[in-house]
């Protein structure tokens, strides 16, 4: 291979590992919110993304809407779901205080995620579904290839995360999320209601999952346990890039589909979930809390 | 005298009422149910396995029970399944088949649909002694090991790596580029296909790369080859890796190409209606391999079974529903020949008989080592898709030539 081919070959390369890290990012985005606000890890996220990427299906196919109608629907859903997930599984294991509340909020939700991938198994059956395509149409930049719901699912994850995280950073809102991120207690004593916080942390976190999983039903298929490696991808990118931090999943994210698409092409395809792992150890050990996570403390 | 009179009239009172309480208790009893005959099937049926694909075998069991119990079982006696889900996970596979063999004490087991699992699963099979029929499990090490109670009426990786490679010589393909699965089936059959290739001394230079089964792209591996184009990509990864797979390698513009055909190893093209919506018009000139067509050579069994599905479910069976029936009916007609349940008698009638499947005549080989008890001749087939959402009854049969209904066709060049 010429330098100039590697070259090429190599931006290709890099390409395709960013626009996987920016999808990766998009599920991850709503895990981080979830736990930097509430404290707890949400296991049964993939389990809303999957039930995102359902509803965006039988929108389309079912009941006729637009692919942006039913993108919307799904949101809807994911955020109906979070809050009930807030409302029945969280504020329970909140209101524990200290007491094996973690435990609690691991054990609930991992019961959740297998319940809920049974559930669609039963309801939608085993069948590999994929709604039409968004944008049919396959886009040229020079050696670069790109098919239209891949362009799509990029655009808009890209629009998404970046709104997500000027509203988390410049909203009076976002001001209050990262507030009780912080400090619970100081917050509350400033007028905060954590209640509302955790609803609220809950409600974008299951939307954009849902979000997600719609945007990425096209490219990456519908089916019952479809959420599973995504949350496992998930969980890495947010110890990457540092709990609770948005930016830092977005950055971790990238950083993943980087990694992987490098690691898979010069090195081996088979080891291709041990990259990740490498550059997370490489990370924990020089940034203990991610690249982008701050040192905190439990009052 | 009197006594001697009246001794032998007592007696004969004795006689008569005897008689008449047993003829009495006869009468009253009610006759007891023949006790059934009880038949484990193992597939995977949740997550992270393949359920589709077990529930589809599981379908092709049920229909060949269903069979013999309309007909009034086997002497008289109902089969009973007890359905089990292995998860695809190699330990849940080894418990349950403990379950069914301690709890249940079922007579023998059929099913599987996940190499590995099924390489768990044969080690409580061989320590219980309980006879097994595997229905759709790939890997030739499961016959390696030659466990006396294990037969396979599956598709088996060098039975199925010796029709790829005489395919690709038909073609003329002389670079082939393999990427299998993480699994024993997927890392099983590249061997298998590299055994073949020297066995049949065919001018190929292979290569093959192991992915993950559960992988969500396979771009980077794809891209790798975009400089250097083989002739042939070859891929052995289930669904939905699979679908995947074969959708990312056409948007990435490497195969189906004019240059490159792509060909799936796994048996899986052929669930059309799954596959168009996912891979598009990535499916078109598409080949792939498949132990069942709707337009092949089928027995009369077939063609019932076929009808049997077809009523029942309102589609067309896959292979894998032909496989779970000739599991199932090789069980049977085993259990029958014996005429026992034992286990011992059973396997041993599994070892002699011969039947008729739904693709042909079913007998297990006697050879050693790949061959050991499998069903040897199962047919296989090369077919390729040429339009756009295409059924499989549609698709070009290309190979072995005797079955072949037209020839390759190529994508133009662009």
């Amino acid at each position: 291979m010429s330098p100039v081919e590697f070259l090429n070959y190599f931006f290709l390369q890099l390409v395709y590992g960013l626009s996987l890290g920016l999808l990766y990012g998009l599920m991850a985005v709503g895990l981080s919110l979830i736990f930097g606000v509430t404290k707890m890890i949400n296991f049964a996220h993939g389990e809303i993304y999957m039930l995102g990427g359902y509803t965006y299906f039988f929108t389309i196919t079912l009941v006729g809407l637009s692919p942006v109608l039913a993108m919307l629907s799904s949101a809807l859903v994911g955020i109906l779901i979070g809050v009930m997930m807030e409302r029945y599984v969280f504020r329970p294991a909140y209101n524990m205080q200290q007491q094996a509340r973690d435990e609690y909020a691991i054990i609930a939700t991992f019961g959740l995620s297998i319940l809920l991938q049974n559930l669609a198994l039963f309801w939608f059956g085993t069948a590999i579904r994929t709604p039409p395509p968004i944008f049919d149409a396959k886009l040229t930049f020079g050696l670069l290839e790109l098919f239209g719901d891949r362009v799509a699912a990029i655009v808009i994850s890209s629009t998404i995360l970046i709104t997500l995280y000027l509203y988390v950073a410049k909203s009076w809102t976002g001001a209050a999320l990262r507030a009780v991120s912080q400090n619970m207690n100081a917050a509350s004593i400033l007028g905060i209601s954590k209640t509302k916080m955790n609803a609220l942390s809950l409600a974008v976190g299951g939307g954009l999952a849902a979000l997600a999983g719609a945007l990425l039903s096209n490219v990456l298929l519908v089916y019952p346990d479809m959420g599973v490696i995504p949350t496992l991808k998930a969980f890495v990118i947010i110890v990457l890039g540092g709990m609770g931090s948005i930016f830092g999943s977005l950055v971790g994210g990238l950083l993943l589909g980087v990694v992987e698409a490098l690691g898979s092409t010069f090195v081996s395809v088979a080891y291709r979930d041990v990259y990740g792992f490498i550059v997370l150890i490489l990370v924990l050990l020089l940034k203990p809390n991610g690249l982008f996570g701050e040192l905190a403390r439990r009052i | 005298m009197v006594r001697k009179t009246a001794i032998i009239a007592s007696g004969a009172a004795v006689a008569v009422v005897v008689a008449v309480a047993v003829l009495f208790l006869l009468q009253s009893t009610p006759t007891r149910p023949a006790e059934p005959i009880r038949i484990g099937l193992v597939v995977p049926l949740s997550s992270p396995g393949a359920y589709t694909q077990g529930e589809e075998i599981k379908q092709g069991a049920e229909i060949a029970v269903e069979e013999v119990n309309a007909k009034g079982g086997i002497r008289g006696r109902q089969i009973v399944l007890y359905v089990e889900d292995s998860q695809g996970l190699p330990e849940k596979g080894r418990a349950v088949v403990e379950k069914l063999i301690t709890r249940d004490s079922v007579h023998a087991i059929v099913g599987e649909y996940h190499s590995a699992v099924a390489m768990a699963e044969i080690e409580v099979i061989n320590r219980y002694g309980i006879p097994m029929v595997l229905a759709s499990t790939w890997a030739d090490a499961l016959r390696e090991k030659e466990y006396a109670p294990v037969f396979n009426v599956s598709p088996y990786n060098a039975g199925n790596a010796d029709h790829i490679v005489k395919f690709l010589m038909h073609i003329g393909a002389t670079t082939v580029i393999m990427l299998n699965e993480d699994t024993d089936y997927g890392v099983g059959l590249a061997k298998a296909m590299q055994d073949a290739i020297r066995r049949l001394n065919a001018p190929i230079r292979f290569s093959s790369e192991t992915v993950e089964r559960t992988s969500k792209d396979f771009t980077p591996v794809l891209l790798k080859y975009k400089t250097t184009p083989p002739d042939i990509l070859v891929t052995a990864v289930t669904p939905p890796g699979g679908f995947l797979l074969w959708k990312q390698a056409y948007e990435v513009g490497l195969a189906p190409t004019a240059k490159t055909l792509l060909y799936d190893a796994s048996g899986s093209f052929q669930r059309y209606t799954e596959m168009w919506p996912a891979v598009g018009k990535g499916g078109q000139y598409m080949a792939g391999f498949a132990p069942y067509a709707p337009h092949m050579k089928l027995t009369e069994t077939g063609k019932k079974v076929v009808e049997t599905f077809k009523q029942k479910y309102g589609r067309e069976p896959t292979y894998l529903v032909m496989q779970g029936y000739d599991a199932m009916k090789a069980m049977l007609t085993a259990i029958q020949t014996a005429d026992s349940t034992e286990p011992g008698k059973i396997i041993q009638a599994l070892r002699e008989i011969s039947f008729e499947g739904t693709r042909g005549t079913i007998k297990f080989s006697k050879e050693r080592g790949v061959y050991f008890q499998q069903w040897k001749e199962i047919p296989v087939l090369s077919l390729q898709y040429t339009q756009v959402d295409q059924s499989i009854a549609q698709a070009t049969i290309l190979f072995p030539v005797e079955y072949a209904t037209g020839r390759l066709a190529r994508p133009p060049s662009s």
